[in-house]
């Protein structure tokens, strides 16, 4: 086993990724806006619940916060300029739909859109926000699923054959899945 | 909703008991819903029960508050026997015509009735249980008379095109109109959420009791302010609703199906913000009306959204200084 060495002052807290990049966002008072989130997880299959954890200091803070609901929206290994850009940029500065177009879907169900080019989008009723440290915990019902065909199995598992997920790594880098690496792997 | 014939286990009791209380916390909705849109002190019938006649729009409420009481003494029990009560929500649906939806929410009737009186209990098992179960179907069967005897009355008097008051499209550009509705749906969801949390703590009466009078004012200010919108030439919005081409408006997500905290000191924190929330809205829309009678029931309303603030903030705090307390 490699030798450990064990740190007690955290600097960047970054060593749990890779996490899958999810564009998030909501439409209030007339103003779509969506950031690069890679810190989002599942909370409960029933009631289906979904969290996002976004900086007080966001845009988005603010517009998720008045709309009441949100968008989920996953994307693909080949858009990481996307991220980046939806990422890095603030739409306290810029609307950034407008400066970095994105195909915007009526949802099914909320009034907020969702985006096309995702391969799988959740739409969401805010539940909760709570708070932990410097960010602020949105829980979502989630109301609707849209799906790209043919990218999930029978079972609901993402194919890595079809779709490369986008995965962040921190400080700006990206990569994405092995998708030779698959495997279905049970106990006995 | 699925059907539990055999009631051998604690849960299958359970699980009765948790199909039963999400269709009566969704039917209860549905029928304030209905009632809301119906015209008031315009449709009257000969209530069976009552021996009177009664306003169609006011009984319907009634019963709707019925249904509430029948999900508080499931979810009650639910608690009681270690389960976890289940809020989960249906479809609302809303026809152009009072008479249709009359007929929808008879037929919702007829189907609990039977999902309580179908039941059949293995000799000796849960004896409460099921003399719960079968009281309340037999307000269930009070509930499908009286929507009988209300569309009876309205055929007999030629009043089966009677409609449900309807939006003015105007009012999409009217801030006070629109703001309303907000509100309605804030005031709908905290009585919902002090409802839950009823349940969660009703192993302590001092708390679910004084969560119980927020909701009852909760769902007393959704009352009045559905009959403000009617003055205002609206009607109570259905959440996440879609109209077809015959004006039937229909949702398959008319409310959370979720709401925070399943704990006093996870629960309470969730309510200040929710009650400053609605405080700020009532502020608001006050700001935009004009004095008159309108104003003064809102003015009501924010008074008590303030009570609750301030009870709300010192339950916490109380909560938070003893050790031990969750």
């Amino acid at each position: 086993m490699a030798k450990k060495t064990i740190g007690t002052e955290i600097a960047k807290f970054q060593y749990f990724y890779p996490y899958t990049v999810a564009l998030v966002g909501a439409k209030a008072e007339e103003r779509t806006n969506f950031m690069s989130c890679a810190w989002h997880t599942a909370l409960s299959f029933d009631p289906p619940l979904f969290g996002v954890l976004i900086a007080k200091k966001r845009f988005t803070h603010q517009v998720i916060t008045k709309a009441k609901e949100f968008t989920v929206n996953f994307i693909r290994s080949d858009q990481a300029l996307l991220s980046a850009q939806y990422g890095r940029k603030s739409g306290f500065d810029l609307v950034k739909t407008e400066k970095f177009p994105v195909k915007l879907i009526p949802s099914r169900i909320i009034q907020s859109p969702v985006i096309g080019d995702a391969y799988i989008s959740f739409e969401c009723r805010l539940i909760e926000i709570r708070t932990y440290g410097d960010h602020d915990l949105f829980v979502g019902e989630v109301l609707a699923i849209h799906e790209e065909e043919n990218n999930f199995n029978e079972q609901g598992v993402l194919d890595p054959q079809k779709t490369l997920p986008l995965l962040y790594l921190g400080s700006d880098f990206y990569c994405t899945v092995d998708p030779n690496s698959l495997a279905h792997v049970l106990p006995d | 909703m699925e059907n539990i014939k055999t009631i051998k286990s604690k849960e299958d009791a359970i699980k009765l008991l948790n199909v039963a209380l999400e269709h009566e916390w969704a039917v209860s909705f549905e029928y304030l819903f209905h009632a809301y849109s119906f015209p008031k002190g315009k449709l009257y019938y000969p209530d069976p029960i009552l021996k009177r006649h009664q306003d169609v729009r006011a009984q319907t409420i009634q019963i709707g508050i019925d249904e509430m009481y029948h999900s508080l003494q499931l979810g009650t029990i639910i608690k009681q026997m270690g389960g976890t009560p289940s809020f989960k929500t249906d479809e609302v649906i809303r026809y152009p015509r009072v008479i249709d939806n009359l007929e929808r929410d008879k037929k919702t009737e007829d189907l609990v009735t039977d999902l309580y009186q179908s039941a059949e209990f293995e000799e000796g098992a849960f004896p409460k249980i099921h003399n719960m179960v079968l009281n309340i179907s037999y307000d269930e069967v009070r509930h499908s008379d009286q929507f009988v005897a209300m569309m009876d009355a309205m055929k007999a008097e030629g009043a089966e095109d009677a409609h449900c008051h309807q939006s003015d499209p105007a009012n999409a550009q009217k801030e006070e109109v629109q703001l309303l509705h907000a509100i309605m749906r804030a005031e709908n969801e905290l009585m919902h959420r002090y409802l839950k949390y009823v349940i969660l703590f009703s192993e302590h009466q001092d708390l679910s009791q004084r969560l119980f009078k927020n909701a009852i004012d909760h769902m007393k200010n959704w009352d009045k302010n559905g009959g403000i919108l009617i003055k205002m030439g609206d009607v109570i919005q259905i959440e996440n609703a879609e109209k077809n081409a015959d004006g039937v408006e229909r949702s398959v997500s008319p409310m959370p199906a979720a709401y925070p905290g399943e704990d006093r000191l996870s629960a309470l924190p969730t309510l200040i913000p929710a009650e400053e929330e609605l405080i700020a809205q009532y502020e608001k829309l006050l700001s935009l009306v004009t004095d008159g009678e309108i104003k003064e029931q809102l003015e009501k309303h924010a008074g008590l959204a303030r009570e609750h603030l301030f009870t709300q903030k010192w339950l916490l705090k109380n909560a938070q200084i003893i050790k031990g307390l969750s």
